[in-house]
């Protein structure tokens, strides 16, 4: 058998150094990531809804998505919620400090399936991470769009990430969003806005079910419940789009861990067609 | 606001979608507009449930009045949805506070008006439980989701 | 009368001779008899080779026992597959140095440097002898995981770079056996085998009479070979692979009547079976020990040790076989996905027999049944696959499947 050269390039880690360290919540930081040389990204540069496997020195490598793509000098972000070990030691990454970098890997969302069509992005907690990108992606080129609504759902108040990137897009006045909080935390609160969950503010939005694109991210019990509340509205399950999470290792589909019954999330996914994916998610433990 | 004014908000209103007309006449009978400031109270626990409120702009809050905590508000209300339902049945009283958290609007329909409706038309009877029960599943749901804690700790 | 195929029948010696010559170009690989099980070793010469010697197999047993003839092959496979051979349970794969610097530096951690493991590092020549259809259909499959996707890995890919193939006819089969319901045995290669071709394909024959090989070259290097032992070979002739079929006819027979598992749309019998019964009586008896994922010859899931130096400057990545069958497998924060046995064993042989199919176009059982052998308490996959999906094909496999 005539076997090519493979390379090693997909296992070995690229160092990039953190150029910025911004606090999002209490457990949740973004790195802005830089290559250290002149390295240029090229083909490599990623796409909304990819993700990487991150890992600070001495630690192990987790799957992060990019929460904002390459920019000036091929710097990317990630946003890191510290659930554990090898978490906890990236989001105590300072500026100067290198951190190890495979990818991009995964699919990204399919951003032209929304060309003409309403936008809605439905994010939960940390999965506005990987949809900031979307959000980005389409105000960049807003014409190519209909009605946006971002709609997300936080813990509580204090618990919402990328609330300056809100606000901006908000004072846009060419982007509806709307956010709501599960509870107010803090009882003293100064939350002015909803409280309950993500799929209420579908109510409120201003989108055409039958012409609108749907992007959706955040725990599977929210997604579920996001792609059933989309089609009381009237959008078809097969324009809905969502990202899943499952353990990726490997990044390349070689290692088994992210496997979603008949899916490779790391090589079909992490973004998947909702009408793939449900299906998949109602068997128990799949 | 005129009365024609205020049967269109309340015909255009999502909780009386599926009446006709004449039904929507039948409830909106002797309906008033309610504006509320961020802050002011629009009912309070224990007092009587003389209206069903529609909501069409803001957001009111549901709020439980815990001492030493003060107002502690657990969910959100917004436009296109029916705010409250103690007006349906005996004793006619609320159970929690309603508090505008923004610049709100409602229309105040009088609930003897549409209970008599109700009882004079099964099928608008009917018509007007399914659509409550609709609001009651819908905000029973999300409950449900915000007592898991989706976001918090031991959760993807 | 000889064949056109380039075949030639040697005897034992002439077999010894041929593994002498390979051995001068290769480190060579075959069965040898170690603590009682026949497994994979060194071996210099047929001497090496554990003849005499066969295996009794079933649910959860495996002996090593006397043959009352001299045969070379005359077993079935052991708890070794080859797949270590190219796919290492430990594989180091990187390490990220640091070196601390000057003020200001905290830890070094502005000065590091990664240094991947080369691929070829260790990797010799290796000729494997002995293997089996079943084995050499794992290798087509491990292919097919490891090289056919977007990224190729290059430890597996150097490692099987370059391997030369005996393959051997399989006429003393276990009771564990299934091979003719995958289609991958009990002949090693040859038409229909799914399998890479073999460089030699040998077929045994052991009578009262008659010890010999028949060794049909399938690459120019097994040609090379048999040219460089002729002085020691006759051609084979067209009787000589009658006798070849009809062992091997009277093989598959023996295996199917004993043990056949009806693979025909078994994937989508089993996609409409998530939620039978079954799995839960099979998670009563199941220890979740994960042998079946040890044993089996395509298993592949890894997962990676990242280990650092006491002095905090040197930390290192190992792959490291993973199985399906740890709750760490499936674990994302906050507990694992397959958290009963249940569905650790449904995610195992669902894997194996139906979403396979989906992630790399192929079966991911070969029939070999070590899966079974070497279970503590003896779990039977053709007969859990059959209690569970049923006998008869109800549903289509909406990617294909075996048909």
């Amino acid at each position: 058998m005539a076997i090519a050269e493979p390379t090693v390039a997909p296992l070995v880690p690229q160092l990039l150094e953190v150029r910025a360290h911004r606090r999002e919540t209490a457990d949740t930081a973004t790195l802005t990531l830089a290559p250290t040389g002149p390295t240029a990204l090229g083909d490599a540069a990623p796409r909304p809804g990819q993700f990487a496997m991150l890992a600070a020195f001495g630690a192990g490598e987790v799957p992060i998505s990019y929460s904002a793509m390459a920019g000036h000098g091929g710097a990317v972000e990630h946003t890191v919620r510290s659930v554990g070990a090898a978490t906890a030691a990236l989001a105590a990454a300072r500026p100067g400090d290198l951190v190890a970098s495979r990818g991009p890997f995964g699919t990204g969302w399919d951003l032209d399936a929304a060309t003409g069509r309403d936008v809605v992005v439905v994010a939960g907690g940390i999965g506005l991470a990987p949809l900031r990108g979307v959000v980005d992606a389409v105000l960049a080129d807003r014409d190519r769009y209909g009605s946006v609504n971002v709609l997300v759902g936080a813990r509580t108040p204090d618990d919402l990430c990328f609330a300056e990137h809100l606000r901006g897009w908000s004072a846009r006045g060419d982007v509806e969003v709307a956010i709501t909080v599960d509870r107010l935390g803090d009882p003293a609160s100064r939350w002015p806005g909803a409280i309950g969950v993500v799929t209420g503010l579908l109510d409120g939005a201003c989108f055409d079910p039958d012409a609108a694109t749907a992007f959706v991210c955040g725990p599977e019990v929210m997604m579920r419940a996001t792609v059933r509340a989309l089609g009381v509205q009237g959008v078809d399950v097969a324009d809905v789009q969502v990202s899943v999470e499952r353990s990726m290792t490997c990044g390349v589909g070689h290692c088994g861990h992210c496997q979603l019954g008949p899916v490779l999330v790391c090589r079909e996914g992490p973004v998947l067609p909702a009408a793939r994916v449900l299906p998949l998610l109602e068997v128990r433990e799949r | 606001m005129t009365e024609p004014e205020i049967r269109d908000l309340v015909a255009g209103h999502p909780f009386t979608s599926g009446l006709s007309p004449a039904e929507v006449d039948a409830i909106a009978e002797g309906a008033r507009v309610v504006d509320l400031l961020p802050g002011e109270a629009l009912f309070r626990e224990g007092r009587p449930a003389t209206h069903a409120y529609l909501v069409t702009h803001g957001h009111v809050g549901i709020e439980v009045h815990h001492p030493g905590r003060g107002s502690i508000a657990v969910s959100t209300v917004g436009a296109g949805e029916l705010l409250g339902w103690s007006w349906l049945l005996p004793p006619h009283a609320w159970h929690f506070d309603a508090t505008a958290r923004s610049i709100a609007r409602l229309v105040a329909l009088d609930a003897t008006t549409v209970r008599a409706a109700c009882d004079h038309d099964p099928a608008l009877d009917r018509r007007v439980a399914r659509q409550v029960m609709r609001t009651m599943t819908a905000r029973l749901e999300a409950a449900r989701h915000q007592l898991l804690d989706l976001y918090g700790h031991g959760h993807r | 009368m000889g064949t056109d195929t380039g075949a030639v029948v040697v005897d034992v010696a002439g077999f010894d001779a041929l593994l002498a010559l390979l051995a001068r170009e290769r480190r060579v690989l075959g069965p040898v008899l170690a603590d009682g099980v026949i497994g994979i070793g060194e071996i210099a010469g047929v001497a090496d080779l554990p003849a005499g010697w066969t295996d009794e197999q079933a649910p959860g047993r495996y002996r090593a026992v006397r043959r009352d003839d001299d045969a070379l092959f005359g077993y079935a496979v052991g708890q070794r597959s080859w797949r270590t051979e190219v796919n290492p349970s430990r594989l180091p794969l990187l390490q990220i140095r640091r070196r601390r610097a000057g003020e200001g530096d905290r830890d070094g951690a502005r000065h590091q440097e990664v240094l991947p493991a080369d691929p070829r590092a260790g990797v010799e020549p290796t000729a494997w002898v002995g293997v089996r259809g079943c084995d050499l259909a794992a290798l087509a499959v491990s292919d097919r995981v490891l090289l056919g996707g977007e990224h190729p890995d290059p430890h597996y890919a150097e490692r099987r770079r370059d391997v030369f193939v005996v393959a051997v006819d399989c006429t003393s089969p276990a009771s564990t056996c299934f091979c003719p319901s995958m289609g991958t045995g009990p002949a090693a290669a040859g038409a229909g085998h799914p399998g890479p071709t073999p460089d030699l394909h040998v077929h045994e024959v052991c009578t009262t009479d008659r010890h010999e090989l028949v060794c049909r070259p399938g690459t120019d290097a097994g040609r090379a070979l048999l040219a460089a032992v002729a002085a020691e070979a006759r051609p084979a002739t067209a009787a000589d692979e009658t006798t070849a079929a009809e062992a091997i006819a009277e093989a598959a027979r023996r295996i199917d009547e004993h043990r056949h598992l009806d693979a025909e749309g078994l994937a989508g019998r089993l996609e409409a079976a998530l939620e039978h019964p079954r799995w839960d009586d099979v998670a009563e008896r199941c220890l979740s020990c994960a042998n079946c994922t040890l044993v089996c010859p395509t298993c592949f899931c890894s997962t990676v040790e990242t280990t650092t130096d006491l002095a905090g400057t040197e930390t290192t990545r190992t792959r490291v076989a993973d199985s399906c069958f740890t709750l760490d497998h499936s674990y994302l924060h906050g507990g694992s996905v397959h958290a009963s046995t249940r569905s650790r064993y449904r995610q195992w042989l669902t894997h194996k027999l139906d979403t396979w199919w989906d992630q790399f176009g192929t079966s991911g059982c070969t029939g070999c049944g070590r899966c079974t052998t070497w279970c503590p308490v003896g779990i039977d996959l053709v007969e859990e696959a059959t209690a569970i999906a049923g006998p008869t094909a109800v549903a289509a496999h909406p990617e294909g499947g075996p048909s």
